[in-house]
């Protein structure tokens, strides 16, 4: 009981919550402005893992630098996909419905071919490496050196990120596209552009935060979906296209996940997420949903 | 009753050739290569009933056959066989029917991801359970033979086709569609969509249930990461969206040839093979969303065009 | 035979129904008017069983539609039109009629065309029958909403703005087919047009609504002199 009502209780919640709430954001990002279901989405979480891990066996680089070079790769990747793949599909004419469940099944695939590619190079074995873990005390409360910058880093950026899209040209182009597809083309945004960037700056949070999950997680081909299914959670919480929203929905995830796993046992996490994910996505779809219109 | 036409024709009569040819080889080899490619039959044709006909598509259908291998091994010993091999069916048909109400309100891509998340929970649970009972993994001996099981599955597979020709010639086909259409104007016309949508579900999750259970007859072992193994899910759904899924030929030519692919690469290559499948599925749902039937029926009507145009 | 009951409904804020009252006669045909956003769709979604009226109630006879599902409505002999036209898109032509004479009214008019064949007579979609639905042209998709919406069997049929954006002599074979409907199946009509002249010649009985409130109801010619439609409705499109 005692261990409930702690700081360090607390303080884990919050680190978990705030990756939960950037991770979500690039998923937020890509569905938002093109209705495209990126169930690959974790798969850019744990690219950013290994190379996290890889750079520091092999090169020694601090995991702070390997998540800029996590953040550049998992953009690349974004960006072969969406001029590879998905611009001529978003361009065509398909009802929007239509491009949103192809998406799903087309990521699907992504997803196996990343994993088993993945598996394929370095092996279905789990990795862990130790970097950063010096203990620093603050108060009542210690933490490794590693979770703390991930929480500064994950909540410095998403906050940044949240202020980009409201002052920026851009990031109103951003938020023009989620609110209103087809207005905004009438409006003459170049939604080409704006598109590439956000799918690109989405892929690109998630390999970032995949580097700093990496320090702390088992890194495994496999591991990225259950960061899938959280972000999926976080966004249909917050809130479709809402990305501040999503901001807080991580953080009360994190919240009920480290209590509830706190309060039963830690082998009854997936249970609680999947449980969660279900009981959302029953109770509230039209929370990812765009409004149905009866005419 | 109209006779069959080809289209329903064609996969009844491939399923049956197979199945009277297979054991004529004379090596367990080849039966066991046929169980397998019965099993993927059955459980692709369970899965066009509601995600082909009624556009609802599952990615959780292993959940099926989790509880139906799970229920086969609960009552192993305390039922005969078959008898558990069909309360694991039933027990598939009634999780679908009670998880169906609130699930089937989900619509499009999110009902997708919510099987998938539906599936992944009923493992995570399976395996509390069996930790919980300091179970880890069950042993079953003195399962029916191979050659009974082959059998077994051939009639599965037979059934599963049978009832996606049946389903389709009847109103409960063409209110399936309709819904996949459009499910608000099927409503408005008559179709009762609530009860249509149910019922499909339910009975694309009785066959799964009896694989599932046969599955768990032939390795002899049950064990719950692997009964639920979502990459069984993502197969299924591979195999009729290559072999296209809008009837009951779809099934059948896309497990063949995933079956022929898999027997050659699985066991050496698994990753190879799933990186093969996963590039499949993005090419076809890209490039040939009718699948390889499709695809022949394209160049049936290409041909026989003329060339003008 | 149809009697809506004070009908309220509002989505979140929006109030796109205050107490809409009216009753329409067996055999008639009985057109709805009014600006864009007025309401009519709601009240056609409200009456076929898509929407759940936020108050008030819809009579068939004797047999109360609030509350039962869009089938039901059907099979107790209610259709209705799409105005953003929602065809089955990956079906034929034939195939829409086709599976709408499956399902639909319990107990058809004994006049009411059986097979698919009249009933694309009928709408003037025969040349179109093998084509998919998906690749018709806007005018023929209308066409095809009134051929599904027939084929149901309905003694009550609902058409919403199935002449917008149709050529003048498009209009004129329309009005003609609503005519034939209601003379050789004696099928009652509510219509809800845009095209006021057509609205006027066709109906026995006009319903104005002006931001979900009844502003006038009685025969053409009557309604057409009120001041308040004048104002609200003419004097705001002029
Ligand atoms: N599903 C809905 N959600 C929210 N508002 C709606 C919905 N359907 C209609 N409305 C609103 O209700 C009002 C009436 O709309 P509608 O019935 O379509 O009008 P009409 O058919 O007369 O043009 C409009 O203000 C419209 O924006
Ligand atoms: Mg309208």
């Amino acid at each position: 009981m005692e261990i409930l009502l702690s700081g360090q209780l607390l303080v884990a919640a919050l680190i978990i919550g705030s990756i939960y709430g950037l991770v979500a954001l690039g998923l937020n990002l890509i569905y938002g402005t093109m209705r495209l279901l990126n169930i690959a989405h974790g798969d850019l979480v744990m690219i950013g893992a290994y190379t996290g891990y890889w750079l520091f066996t092999l090169a020694a680089v601090s995991p702070v630098l390997a998540m800029l070079a996590a953040g550049a790769l998992a953009g690349l990747t974004g960006a072969a996909l969406y001029f590879g793949l998905f611009r001529r599909q978003l361009a065509g004419s398909q009802p929007i419905e239509r491009i949103e469940a192809n998406s799903l099944l087309i990521f699907f695939g992504i997803s196996i071919v990343i994993q088993n590619l993945t598996a394929l190079a370095f092996t279905a074995s789990p990795r862990t490496y130790q970097a950063l873990d010096t203990l620093v005390r603050i108060g009542e409360v210690s933490i490794t050196q590693s979770r703390l910058i991930a929480l500064a880093v994950c909540l410095g950026l998403s906050a940044a990120i949240v202020l980009f899209l409201r002052f920026s040209a851009l990031g109103l182009s951003i938020r023009a596209l989620i609110q209103h597809r087809t207005a905004s083309r009438i409006v003459g945004i170049d939604v080409d552009r704006v598109q590439a960037f956000a799918f690109v700056l989405g892929f690109a949070l998630a390999g970032l935060a995949g580097t700093l999950i990496g320090v702390t997680e088992q890194i495994s081909p496999f591991m990225g979906f259950p960061f899938t299914i959280v972000a999926f959670v976080v966004i249909v919480l917050g809130g479709l296209g809402n990305l501040a929203g999503g901001i807080a929905a991580g953080m009360v995830l994190g919240l009920i996940e480290t209590y509830g796993v706190a309060l039963t046992s830690a082998n009854l996490r997936s249970v609680l997420i999947y449980g969660v994910f279900i009981l959302v996505l029953v109770l509230r779809p039209e929370g990812l949903l765009q409004r149905r219109r009866l005419t | 009753m109209r006779l069959l036409t080809t289209r329903e024709a064609v996969p009844l009569l491939l399923v049956a050739a197979i199945a009277a040819v297979l054991p004529l080889l004379g090596s367990d080899y080849y039966l066991g290569v046929g169980f397998a490619l019965f099993g993927w039959i059955a459980l692709a044709q369970s899965w066009t009933i509601v995600s082909g006909l009624a556009g609802y598509i599952s990615l959780g259908h292993v959940v099926f056959a989790g509880i139906g291998g799970y229920v086969l091994v609960l009552t192993w010993g305390a039922v005969p066989v078959w008898a558990g091999a069909l309360l694991g069916a039933l027990a598939a048909g009634l999780f679908a029917l009670l998880v169906g109400l609130p699930v089937l309100r989900v619509r499009g891509p999110y009902f997708v991801i919510l099987t998938f998340g539906l599936a992944e929970f009923a493992k995570y649970v399976v395996i509390n359970i069996e930790n919980a009972l300091g179970r880890f993994g069950r042993l079953i001996l003195g399962g029916p033979p191979l050659e009974t099981l082959y059998w077994a599955m051939a009639a599965l597979a037979l059934a599963g086709t049978l009832a996606v020709v049946a389903i389709r010639r009847r109103r409960l086909g063409a209110g399936l569609v309709a819904i996949r259409e459009d499910e608000l104007a099927a409503g408005t016309i008559g179709v009762p969509t609530v009860r249509f949508k149910l019922f499909a579900f339910a009975l694309s999750a009785l066959l799964p249930g009896f694989v599932g259970a046969l599955f768990v007859l032939r390795t002899g072992y049950f064990e719950p990461a692997q009964a639920f193994d979502p990459v069984i899910s993502f197969t299924i759904v591979t195999m009729a969206i290559v072999g296209g899924s809008a009837d009951a030929r779809g099934p059948v030519f896309g497990t063949l040839f995933l079956v022929v692919l898999s027997e050659l690469l699985w066991s050496n290559f698994p990753q190879v093979y799933m990186i093969v499948l996963g590039t499949l599925l993005v090419g076809f749902v890209l490039f040939a969303p009718n699948g390889v039937a499709g695809l022949f029926e394209r160049r049936w009507r290409v041909r026989g065009a003329p060339a003008s145009g | 035979m149809l009697t809506v009951e004070r009908i309220g409904k509002s989505f979140g804020g929006v109030r796109a129904l205050q107490d809409v009252s009216f009753t329409v006669p067996e055999r008639s045909i009985f057109g709805i008017m009014g600006a864009n956003g007025a309401g009519k769709t709601t009240l056609f979604a409200i009456i076929a069983g898509n929407l759940a009226p936020s108050s008030g109630a819809v009579r068939l006879g004797d047999l109360r539609l609030t509350g039962l599902p869009p089938h039901r409505v059907a099979a107790a002999g209610v259709a209705r039109t799409f105005q953003i036209v929602r065809p089955f898109r990956g079906l034929s032509v034939q195939e829409n009629v086709e599976t709408a004479l499956r399902f639909g009214a319990r107990d058809r008019p004994a006049a009411a065309p059986a097979d698919a064949a009249g009933i694309l007579g009928l709408t003037g979609l025969d040349g179109a029958a093998g084509r998919p639905a998906g690749a018709l042209t806007l005018a023929q998709q209308k066409r095809l909403e009134v051929a599904r919406a027939l084929a149901t069997g309905p003694r009550l049929l609902m058409l919403d703005e199935v002449m917008a954006g149709l050529t003048p002599a498009e209009v004129q074979d329309t009005i003609a087919m609503v005519r034939r409907i209601r003379a050789d199946m004696g099928v009652t009509v509510m219509i809800i047009e845009h095209v006021m002249g057509a609205l006027m010649a066709l109906s026995d009985h006009v319903v104005v609504l002006d931001h979900g409130e009844t502003i006038a109801a009685g025969p053409p010619a009557q309604v057409a002199d009120d001041p308040a439609v004048r104002s609200a409705y003419l004097g705001r499109r002029h």
